[in-house]
This record gives structure tokens, C-alpha cells and sequence, in this order.
């Protein structure tokens, strides 16, 4: 990173993103082990409902709430804390930055405890009728409340350095953030309605039943564009300093700008297309949402097209020729520019995310492989891929840049992206075909399936849940091996004053933002989009809905509250 | 316009070569799918 502009950091803010990145990372030790019992389970390996105190949809829970939420959240919260101060040259307000860590941590605690409990085993899409105790919501709530303070708190900021620079673009890095916590914000207050509304009266017993098309419309209203929430920190990275690691310039500032203000725009009113097979939305909504989703690639296209320009510069200004030269002359192994591997390795693998969603979203093709493990197959492409490696690269740079140490291991640092490429290519290889021949997602397959003692053993899909598994394994290696890289730099000495760095990139067309500039009608946009897509769905839940359901665990085929009258009455 | 231009002007033939690349990838995977869709009727 030479060369990089590093800001001091006062001491509290250094604690709050250290904390901020290394308790998820943490929490992740524990996610990425049930994410290996996940593929040993559905391989047959294991042929019971639990392993090691460790029951499969317990596990399952645990593996997607910690890594696809908490972990994401907290880094997504962490990253926003130390980028967007050092990009408008100022600094992070601490008292609500801390309110909102504690916050979160808080709320994480809580739904951590209701899982490993036992008492929340409702996956990481928590639908009813499944019921967890409560203490899982209030957390799950807790968690995004806390997300949004931190949010807040960079507002003044921004307006103050608006305020002081008139007529000046704001920083790529900060539109890139705002843009990832707006659409967070919008898509949050759905999830929070159908959490303090329907589902924690409900789980409190102060209501007995609940609307479950309401809630899952609510659900996939954030749903979806968690996915960009996800994905909107990588394309920061991505757009800010993937150029510059890679020797070049970002291409254009403006096509930066733009697939931003498109992500905004088209992030949300896209729900229903994960819910295709639900009756009670209509087809005219299906439809409407399938055509917004296919519009949502296009920043994603275009981000692509503009990523290739800017390493392609790059590589042209160390003497690549021809047409694809430049694709190979990147500093795939360089051990000073580690994080392009990070970065790299996530992009490559993005590509075969991209076309899997795209056959997701296709309104009719999604019937061939709705509900099968084609499915984790594609998002493990995606937020496994580019999402994952790009916060774990980032997760390395801030542990070492804010605790004034050098990342140690870099050889093993920069083999870990590939490794896990290789992985999650095995790993969703076997889950697609499989998918594509039936085999379903969300079952414990050794328990049925896969065991050649049960009825329904089903021999054909041995092959895809056995290259699952090797994919699975080779992916869990990967990530001990980016554990230890971690762990040894964060226990190690600390050899200078803690600091804020990033390599940020300049720009080769450095545009005028023209109606880039400003976020607020970019926002109104959304608004109204989201109202035309939404205002129908909202009409077919609430006159397609005849009945509620009452509460239901994953193991017990009567409600709850009639399971706990039958153990409260005596025996005959 | 405030470009930034040094030298011989870069027109990003790989990327654009990438970009077609990625799109006839793309277009043969989808309708692979389209085809075992068909295929199920």
C-alpha cells in the first residue's frame, strides 16, 4: 500500500472498528463449522438429526444468520466507520458510533443465545410458521436498529462536508457507502415491521396466529436487496481501490456513480421474484417484479465492463498487447498488493453468480429449480464469492492498518481467496446439478435421502452431494487458513501507530457528476418505484389470505401452543 | 470535462473483447436452462 494517505485515528475509534471487525470474525469460527456440518449431514456422512449436541437445522440457522447477517452487518457497519471519516477527511463521531456498536452487539448476543439454544431453529429466512423465542427477534431487530444509528451518525458529517466543498463531487467511496446503507434502510423498515408487528406479539403469546404471506412479502421486501447490501461494500472496494491495487485508474468516476444510483433505484421493488410459486401474489406482480430484477443486472454489467477497463489500463501501462493479455497480467501473487487477490478471486467466481441469478429471476425457468440446492448453490456464488472475499480481504487490511501492525502470512494470505475459489466452484457445482436433478435444498439428506437403509433413499444424487462435501471441505480449509492469518496478526506486536489507509484510486475519466451529484432524487425514484410495484403485492396478500397459522418447531408436526396444552394436561 | 488523459488516449479493446465474451457466455448458459426447461414439458 505505499504511497497511501494514512489519517491518525483516535484511540476509542480504533477500539470500536477493531471490536466492530474481530467479534463477527469470531462469531464466523462458529458459522463456518456448521456450514461443514451442513455438507457432511447432506452427504450421508452423518446419518442422525445431530451431531455433537449439534442438531441440522440448529446448525443451519446458526450457519446462515452468523455468516449471511451478523458477520455482514457488522462488517458493512465496521468498514462505513473507518471509510467514510477518512474519505471526507474528518472525524467519526464517537458517542452514537459506540451506541450503535453496543447496539448491535447486544441484539447479537441475544439471538446467538436463542439459537444455540435450541429455540430459534427457524433459518436465517426466520418464516413462520415456524416460531423462535422471542429473545431471537428482539435481537435480530436490536441488531439493524443499531446498523441504522451508525448510519445516522455519518449524515452530519456528509452535509458538513457538503456544506464546506460547493460544487465538489463527494467522494466515490462515500457515495458507495450511502448508497449500501440507504438501500439497507429502506429494505430494513419492511423487516421491522414484519418483526415487531407480527412476529414478537406472536411469539410473546399475545397473538396466536399470523398472516404468513404478509410476513413473507415483508420478508423478501428486505430480502432481496440484502443481497445489494451485501454486494454494495465489495462494489465500493471494487470501484475505489481495485484499480489502484491492480496499478491502474478507475475507468470512469461516472459509470461508478451511476451503478450506484441504479442500485438505489432498482434493489428493492424485486421481492417477488422469490416468490414465484406463492399463490396468493398475482401473476401481474411476478411479472413486474421479474422485469425489475433483470433491470437490477444492469449496474452489475456495467460495473463489470468498467472493472475490465480499469485493470485492463493498468496492465496495459506494465506492456500488455493484444486482446487478453491484460487479463494475465495482474498481480494475482503479489505480496504487496495481497488485497487484489481478495478481490480478484471474488470477481472471477461472480461471473458464474451473475448468470445463476439471472436464471433465478427468469419468471417461468425459476420453476426447474425453485427449492432445490441449485439455489445455495447460486447465492453461495455470490455472497460466498465476491461478497465474502471482498469483506475478509478488508477484514485483514482494517485489523492490520487500525491495530498498527503488519498482516502477517502474507503468502498464505494471498493463497486463501484461491483456495476458496476452487472450493465454492466444487462446492456450488455439486448443489446446481443436483439441484437440476431434484435434490432438494434445506433436508438433512443423510437422514432420508441419502441413507441406503430408508425408503426414500434416492442413489442418483450421491455423486452432486459428494463434490458438494469435497467443495465444502476445501472451503472450510480456506477459511483456517484465513483464520490463522488473522488471528496471528491481530495477537501479534504492534510495530506502529494505528492508522486509517486505503488505497484509494484516481480516476482516468474524471467526469462531471452532472445529475449524479445529488442523492435525493435518485432516492424520491426509488421511492416511487417502489410504491408502483409494491401497491398491488400488498392488495393480493391482504384479500388472498383467508387464514393465519399458529406457531409450529421444525420437529413437531402439531402447533405450539397445542403441544404445550398437551404437556400441561395430565396423563389419563 | 476534467479528464485525465496522459499520453496516447486508452480505448479498452480487451475489456470490450471481455465484455462481448461475457455476454455470449451468458446467453449460451441461459438458454442451456431454457432448453432443460423445454425439455420437462
Amino acid at each position: 500500500m505505499n504511497g497511501t494517505l494514512r489519517l491518525p485515528v483516535e484511540p476509542w475509534a480504533r477500539r470500536l472498528v477493531l471490536t466492530e471487525i474481530i467479534v463477527p470474525v469470531v462469531l464466523l469460527v462458529l458459522g463456518i463449522y456448521a456450514g461443514l456440518l451442513q455438507v457432511l449431514f447432506r452427504a450421508g456422512v452423518i446419518q442422525a438429526a445431530e451431531f455433537a449436541g449439534w442438531e441440522y437445522y440448529q446448525a443451519l440457522t446458526l450457519h446462515g444468520v452468523v455468516n449471511a447477517v451478523v458477520f455482514t452487518t457488522f462488517f458493512a457497519v465496521a468498514f462505513g466507520n473507518a471509510l467514510v471519516p477518512y474519505a471526507l477527511g474528518m472525524k467519526l463521531p464517537l458517542r452514537w458510533a459506540w451506541v450503535s456498536g453496543v447496539t448491535m452487539l447486544a441484539g447479537t448476543l441475544m439471538a446467538a443465545w436463542a439459537i444455540l439454544a435450541g429455540k430459534a431453529s427457524v433459518l436465517y429466512t426466520f418464516y413462520p410458521p415456524l416460531m423462535a423465542h422471542p429473545l431471537f427477534y428482539i435481537g435480530a431487530a436490536l441488531l439493524i436498529v443499531g446498523s441504522w444509528i451508525a448510519f445516522f451518525n455519518w449524515i452530519p458529517l456528509y452535509l458538513r462536508w457538503r456544506r464546506e466543498h460547493p460544487g465538489e463531487k463527494t467522494p466515490l467511496a462515500v457515495v458507495g457507502m450511502f448508497a449500501t446503507f440507504i438501500v439497507w434502510l429502506i429494505a430494513t423498515l419492511a423487516v421491522a415491521i414484519e418483526v415487531v408487528v407480527l412476529l414478537i406479539p406472536w411469539s410473546l403469546g399475545w397473538t396466536q396466529e399470523v398472516n404468513v404471506p404478509l410476513a413473507r412479502m415483508l420478508f423478501w421486501f428486505f430480502g432481496h436487496p440484502l443481497v445489494y447490501f451485501w454486494l454494495l461494500p465489495a462494489y465500493t472496494m471494487y470501484y475505489t481501490m481495485l484499480p489502484r491495487l491492480a496499478g491502474g485508474k478507475l475507468y470512469s468516476d461516472k459509470v461508478g456513480r451511476l451503478a450506484f444510483m441504479l442500485l438505489i433505484l432498482f434493489s428493492i421493488p424485486v421481492g417477488a421474484h422469490h416468490q414465484y410459486t406463492e399463490p396468493v401474489v398475482s401473476s401481474g406482480s411476478k411479472l413486474l417484479h421479474a422485469f425489475l430484477t433483470f433491470a437490477v443486472a444492469l449496474p452489475s454489467l456495467m460495473t463489470a465492463f468498467t472493472l475490465a477497463a480499469s485493470l485492463e489500463y493498468g496492465a496495459r501501462q506494465r506492456g500488455a498487447r493484444g486482446l487478453f493479455d491484460w487479463m494475465f497480467k495482474q498481480p494475482f501473487f503479489s505480496t504487496d498488493a495481497w488485497l487484489f487477490s481478495y478481490m480478484i478471486a471474488g470477481l472471477v467466481i461472480f461471473i458464474m453468480g451473475g448468470i445463476s441469478g439471472i436464471v433465478n429471476a427468469s419468471y417461468s425457468m425459476n420453476l426447474v429449480v425453485h427449492n432445490t440446492s441449485w439455489i445455495p448453490g447460486h447465492f453461495h456464488l455470490t455472497v460466498a464469492g465476491p461478497v465474502l472475499l471482498a469483506f475478509l480481504g478488508m477484514s485483514l487490511h482494517l485489523v492490520s492498518t487500525y491495530a498498527g501492525k503488519e498482516l502477517r502470512l502474507k503468502r498464505l494470505a494471498v493463497a486463501v481467496p484461491y483456495l476458496w475459489l476452487v472450493g465454492v466452484f466444487v462446492f456450488s457445482w455439486g448443489m446446481m446439478r443436483g439441484g437440476l436433478h431434484g435434490e432438494p435444498r434445506r433436508s438433512n439428506l443423510g437422514m432420508s435421502y441419502l441413507n441406503p437403509d430408508s425408503p426414500f433413499y434416492h442413489p442418483e444424487w450421491k455423486l452432486y452431494v459428494t463434490v458438494a462435501m469435497i467443495g465444502g471441505i476445501v472451503m472450510t480449509l480456506a477459511m483456517i487458513a484465513y483464520f490463522v492469518v488473522f488471528f496471528a496478526t491481530a495477537l501479534s506486536r504492534r510495530q506502529r501507530e494505528a492508522a486509517a489507509e486505503f488505497p484509494l484510486s484516481e480516476a482516468y475519466h474524471d467526469e462531471p457528476a452532472g445529475a449524479l451529484m445529488n442523492l435525493r432524487p435518485w432516492l424520491i425514484a426509488a421511492v416511487v418505484l417502489i410504491a408502483i410495484a409494491y401497491t398491488p403485492m400488498v392488495r393480493d396478500v391482504v384479500r388472498g389470505t383467508f387464514n393465519n397459522a399458529p406457531g409450529y418447531e421444525p420437529h413437531n408436526p402439531a402447533p405450539v401452543n397445542q403441544s404445550e396444552q398437551l404437556e400441561e394436561s395430565p396423563s389419563p | 470535462m476534467n479528464e485525465q488523459v496522459s499520453g496516447e488516449r486508452f480505448v479498452p479493446k480487451g475489456a470490450i473483447a471481455f465484455f462481448v465474451a461475457l455476454a455470449v457466455l451468458y446467453a449460451m448458459l441461459w438458454f442451456a436452462m431454457y432448453a432443460e426447461l423445454l425439455g420437462r414439458r
